[in-house]
């Protein structure tokens, strides 16, 4: 039989193993309370009164940022794995790989500084653009980095039965390897919009700056507001839990999307 | 189905009775019965997926590390049935011990893969464990080889080397059952011929499951052979009655490379 | 039935065309994007570097409490994370929460940080009337419990069954496997996933943000870093701040790396 400590180790794990389980669980209990409970009022940033504005807001961003940053990534892994071999392709997978040590307020500290008064000027559009790109640069490394996983999985009898055939390293892409990789590639569109709707800490700092600089800031982004709204707020605010709830549940259903894809591993 | 011919009184080591065994959807074993004869060597044969390694595991409740697995009817060991809860699987294990078709090396020295299950059993006396563990390298014929290297980990051992050592990792429990897992898979055939060799002493004081790809070990090893077949004993009997004058057409198909 | 009236377009050659026109694109936009970053980062930054660990971006002080935060919340992720991954790596030790614990796995690892920042910052605001750097601590321990043991988990069953196998057929108990086995030989990978999830306390910001309220002068770097971003004066200082964070985070993500590494060639010996 288990020795007494073999049987503290394993009862432990699984208590740990709830813990673990719970954790979210109660997160999502902890919001549903503090959104049915305590005091609704207007902040400085209306984001409760512009729920509607600021959910489009997100869904935008986010979409447009893991459309541009997904393609971009799984494009990124093509070149590298597939087609640009050599120096060329290690300096591009060395660069991918760099672009992962960038946290996402070093993205937004890049979009509020050098973007958006340098690059794309004071209007409302450019405020949504530059945060388009800083949320395409957060969910870019990633996609690269689950493409280049996804790529490493296929059996390399499969491109070489296609290369034995004839066919050149961009028709095995083409025609071999994105049919084969279909399933991973919805599943990686599906985690980079879980992420970028989550994106708050760069797309924030983007927002935040347009409107301390005097841009016309029409809409934020539900979570780029709740980061704001921190600063600002001294006391509990229902519409906080509320909108948390509404981006949980946009990344809840991003995250569906991803699993019923299935084919990639859900790590953050 | 007994391997002992009928009317004969033997002490059964091994018994299954109408085991099932499911690897996730698959089917892996419909029914199996079998009894083995304590101190007899019984060969499984059979193609590949024929449900021979799904028997062997029932028999150490190896099946118990995938979660997939799921077991069905009665497995007895010395007359006690050992697929119910409450049955020390560890000890278990130890009584019946187990090597695989490919070298299942530890990530620790010589001496300490091979001191492994008398560790894991909890002797905890030095001398002893040496004492063992040369016994259990000299019956597998590495003392020689491994005695200079017992303290580094077993890397410069050929493949029937380490094949050896995870023998000897099995007899060191001083086993009752020993269950080999188509052990020379992956060995050259002279290294494959060279552990056959070591083993047959070894059959003397062990009762030997052998599950076994190659007809010709079988012949040689056994004293019984079963023939399974898409998850079901088709034959079994004594080894020379088997291959000479199968009594099932598909083991005659089998014996003969034909397909049926 | 139908009938066919022209034959099928070839599509062949376009289609190679363009997803070798957008591998080549998405190449040079990814290095593109690198060095931008880069140089805007280093050319902003440099010349401040060292007046920026005494001037008022405080540099030093937020890297200290970077560490800090890291340093308190990665031992408690560990502790809870381990543990827990042996459940959701060894059947036998898992048992039946097992399979719960998986499921659990896969739904929670996509919750946004904020997500969990605001739930931390509703509960220190409710019970000690104050949000803080201590919530955002707690915040970053929960958001990466379910990373943390899913990054565990992959690293023991990175580890080849057969020596688990061996191991229980020696009598091993199922924990002295995890122990003696399991953890030894995924002793890089398991260090990979921890500098890993080190890289990401020390670059997370939004959990620890929503949950501190970001007010208070001594703060982690990357908390910092938000703070002064809207003030355009701040920008070189604010660049010296970038170019330590990264450097923080990419010296855990190539150590990370070293020991996958390692990790791949004890496998494959």
């Amino acid at each position: 039989m288990a020795s007494p400590w073999e049987r503290f180790f394993a009862a432990m794990a699984r208590t740990l193993a709830v813990v673990v389980m719970l954790a979210p669980l109660a997160v999502a209990c902890i919001l549903v309370t503090a959104a049915l409970a305590g005091a609704q009022r207007p902040d400085p940033l209306r984001f409760v009164s512009s729920l509607g504005a600021q959910m489009l807001a997100t869904v935008a961003i986010g979409s447009l940022g893991a459309a541009f940053g997904v393609t971009a990534g799984i494009g990124t892994a093509f070149f590298t794995r597939e087609l640009g071999a050599g120096r060329i392709g290690r300096a591009i997978d060395m660069a991918a790989v760099g672009l992962s040590a960038f946290p996402a307020v070093v993205l937004g500290w890049f979009g509020a500084t050098i973007v958006l008064p340098e690059v794309l000027g004071r209007t409302s559009a450019s405020i949504f653009f530059a945060a388009c790109i800083v949320v395409t640069l957060a969910v870019l490394p990633r996609a690269y980095a689950l493409g280049a996983l996804a790529l490493g999985a296929i059996t390399p009898a499969l491109r070489e039965a296609a290369t034995a055939a004839g066919a050149s390293a961009g028709r095995v892409s083409a025609h071999v390897l994105i049919p084969a990789v279909r399933a991973p590639l919805r599943g990686i569109y599906a985690d980079g919009l879980t992420r970028a709707v989550g994106e708050a800490a760069g797309v924030s700092i983007v927002f935040l700056a347009a409107a301390r600089s005097g841009y016309p800031v029409s809409l934020f982004t539900i979570a780029g507001s709740l980061v704001g709204h921190a600063q600002t707020m001294q006391v509990t605010d229902a519409g906080i839990a509320q909108a948390a709830l509404v981006v949980l549940l946009l990344a809840l259903a991003a995250q569906r999307i991803g699993a019923r894809s299935g084919g990639i591993q859900w790590a953050r | 189905m007994n391997v002992q011919p009928a009317g004969h009184v033997v002490e059964t080591k091994l018994e299954a009775t109408a085991l099932h065994v499911w690897l996730g959807e698959r089917h892996a074993l419909k029914g199996a019965n079998i009894s083995v004869t304590a101190g007899k060597t019984v060969s499984l044969i059979g193609a590949a997926g024929s449900g021979k390694t799904a028997l062997l595991r029932a028999f150490n409740r190896l099946h118990d590390l995938n979660p997939q697995a799921r077991l069905q009817g009665s497995v007895k060991i010395d007359g006690a049935e050992i697929l119910g809860r409450g049955i020390d699987v560890a000890a278990l294990r130890r009584r019946v011990s187990m090597i695989f078709n490919a070298p299942s090396v530890l990530p620790t020295s010589l001496f300490d893969n091979v001191a492994f299950g008398l560790r894991a059993k909890g002797i905890r006396d030095r001398v002893l464990i040496a004492e063992k563990v040369e016994r259990a390298l000299r019956r597998v014929l590495l003392w020689e080889i491994a005695s200079p290297i017992l303290d580094r980990p077993p890397d410069r051992l050929t493949t029937e080397q380490l094949q050896r050592m995870c023998l000897a990792r099995a007899l060191a429990l001083d086993p009752d059952v020993l269950l080999l897992d188509d052990p020379t898979a992956s060995l050259d055939p002279l290294a494959a011929m060279a552990f056959e060799e070591m083993l047959v002493p070894l059959r003397r004081d062990h009762t030997v499951l052998v599950a076994t790809n190659n007809l010709e070990q079988a012949a040689r090893l056994s004293d019984s052979t079963c023939y399974l077949a898409s998850g079901e004993i088709i034959e079994s009997g004594e080894t020379p009655l088997v291959f000479s004058r199968p009594a099932d057409a598909r083991t005659e198909d089998f014996l003969a490379g034909r397909t049926s | 039935m139908g009938t066919v009236t022209s034959a099928p377009l070839d599509t062949f050659r376009p289609r190679d065309a363009i997803v070798t026109a957008l591998a080549y694109a998405s190449g040079a936009a990814t290095a593109a994007a690198f060095v931008a970053l880069a140089t805007a980062v280093v050319a902003l930054g440099w010349a401040d570097l060292r007046y920026a660990f005494s001037g008022p971006v405080q540099l030093g002080t937020g890297l200290t409490y970077s560490l800090l935060v890291v340093a308190v919340a990665l031992p408690v992720t560990m502790a809870i994370g381990i543990p827990a991954a042996a459940c959701a790596s060894e059947p036998i030790v898992g048992t039946q929460i097992r399979v719960a614990l998986l499921a659990s796995l896969r739904w929670s690892l996509g919750l946004p940080p904020v997500v969990i920042g605001v739930a931390a910052f509703f509960v220190a605001m409710t019970f000690v009337r104050s949000a803080g750097i201590g919530a955002g601590i707690a915040a970053l321990i929960v958001l990466n419990l379910s990373n943390a043991t899913a990054r565990f988990a992959q690293a023991y069953a990175s580890v080849p069954a057969a020596a688990r196998e061996a191991a229980a057929a020696a009598g091993a108990s199922p924990v002295l496997i995890f122990f003696s086995i399991v953890q030894r030989r995924a002793v890089w990978a398991v260090s990979a996933a921890t500098l890993t999830i080190a890289a990401q306390m020390i670059g997370e910001t939004s959990a620890v943000l929503a949950a501190s309220g970001a007010r208070s002068a001594q703060a982690p770097l990357p908390l910092q870093i938000w703070q002064y971003a809207s003030d355009a004066g701040m920008a070189p200082s604010e660049a010296s701040s970038c170019i330590v964070l990264v450097l923080s985070v990419a010296a855990c993500l190539s150590l990370a790396r070293v020991c996958r590494g390692r990790h791949r060639s004890s496998m494959a010996s």
